[in-house]
């Protein structure tokens, strides 16, 4: 199971990229200006059901993003950052 | 005195990966000193700029966007952000900071025709 | 703490105390006069990240402490020479790096 990190916005193909291969069970985590996916139904729109999305909490608030995270985001701090890498067998980074 | 020059600041870029929204700014305010007609157009990502209730003190950042009001008060004429633009990140004008003029693709490409000078960021 | 031009380094150690002294060293003694001037390019720097050039300021003195004060010679009056430079100096805010 591995924890995939986007830190680009929904307009750039990393989204696109991860989300064509990513697999059952892995997770995805936006941070930078990954995390505007957080306030775009589209890019996750079929698979939401079927992943777990976090957000980086500094990056949310940053972007001014704070009231707009959708339903089925869930927002970490930076410990919780930490936590996720620990709990998956690797990370991805999509750049 | 020389004639003015009309000059669009192109804003493309969102605001914490790079440096370009201060840059965009900068030149903005700097045109408008000198008494040139300047117009800022937010189109893109750029649009991210224009959110309000940034707060980047967390990612240890200056917020670029508490210096956008300040365009008025140099008397740039026009602040313009792209329809498709904000429509495509399921955002409105309601999301934006400040006034804008929201125009559409057709009145985008009247308002680059009629500019002498186009700098893009 | 200040750096080489006398501006101070760190804006959270400004005090009403620090501007005398950074003024005293510019040759300005603060009257009752410029305090207005003071703590509103504070609160202007503050709410927009932000030095204004003296003919904006000027624009925003206006606006806050009333017409006769928004005029320029007013503002040289206060701060002169080199008006923001000083003005900036003493408030404890970066030099502005928009002097044309």
């Amino acid at each position: 199971m591995i924890l995939h990190t986007i830190n680009k916005s929904p307009q750039h193909s990393a989204i696109s990229a991860c989300l064509r291969i990513i697999g059952k069970g892995s997770a995805i985590l936006l941070i930078e200006d990954g995390v505007y996916a957080a306030i775009s139904p589209s890019p996750f729109h079929n698979q939401l059901c079927d992943l777990k999305i976090y957000a980086l909490e500094a990056d949310i608030k940053a972007r001014g993003l704070s009231d707009k995270v959708l339903p089925g985001i869930e927002t970490v701090d930076y410990q919780g950052f930490v936590a996720l890498t620990a709990q998956y067998d690797s990370v991805q980074s999509w750049f | 005195m020389m004639n003015p020059k009309s000059f669009l600041i192109i804003n493309r870029h969102s605001p914490y990966q790079t440096n370009s929204a201060k840059e965009a700014l900068d030149v903005a305010l700097m045109t408008a000193v000198f008494n040139q007609k300047t117009s800022v157009l937010f189109m893109d990502d750029g649009i991210y700029q224009l959110l309000k209730k940034q707060d980047p003190t967390d990612i240890t950042q200056k917020n670029s966007a508490a210096t956008f009001p300040m365009l008025e008060m140099y008397d740039v004429d026009a602040v313009y952000v792209e329809q498709a633009s904000l429509e495509a990140r399921n955002l409105n004008e309601q999301d934006l900071l400040m006034p804008v003029q929201v125009i559409d693709s057709e009145s985008l490409r009247e308002l680059i025709e009629n500019q002498t000078i186009i700098l893009n960021f | 703490m200040v750096d080489k031009e006398g501006y101070l380094l760190h804006l959270e150690d400004w005090s009403e105390s620090a501007a005398q002294s950074i003024a005293l060293n510019e040759g300005i003694e603060l009257t009752a006069d410029h305090w207005p001037v003071i703590h509103l390019l504070r609160d202007v720097y503050d709410e927009f990240q932000h030095t204004p050039i003296t003919r904006v300021f000027v624009k925003i003195m206006a606006e806050k402490l009333g017409k006769e004060k928004g005029r320029s010679i007013y503002l040289m009056r206060l701060f002169p020479e080199t008006p923001m430079r000083k003005a900036c100096k003493i408030a404890g805010l970066p030099k502005p790096t928009n002097c044309l």
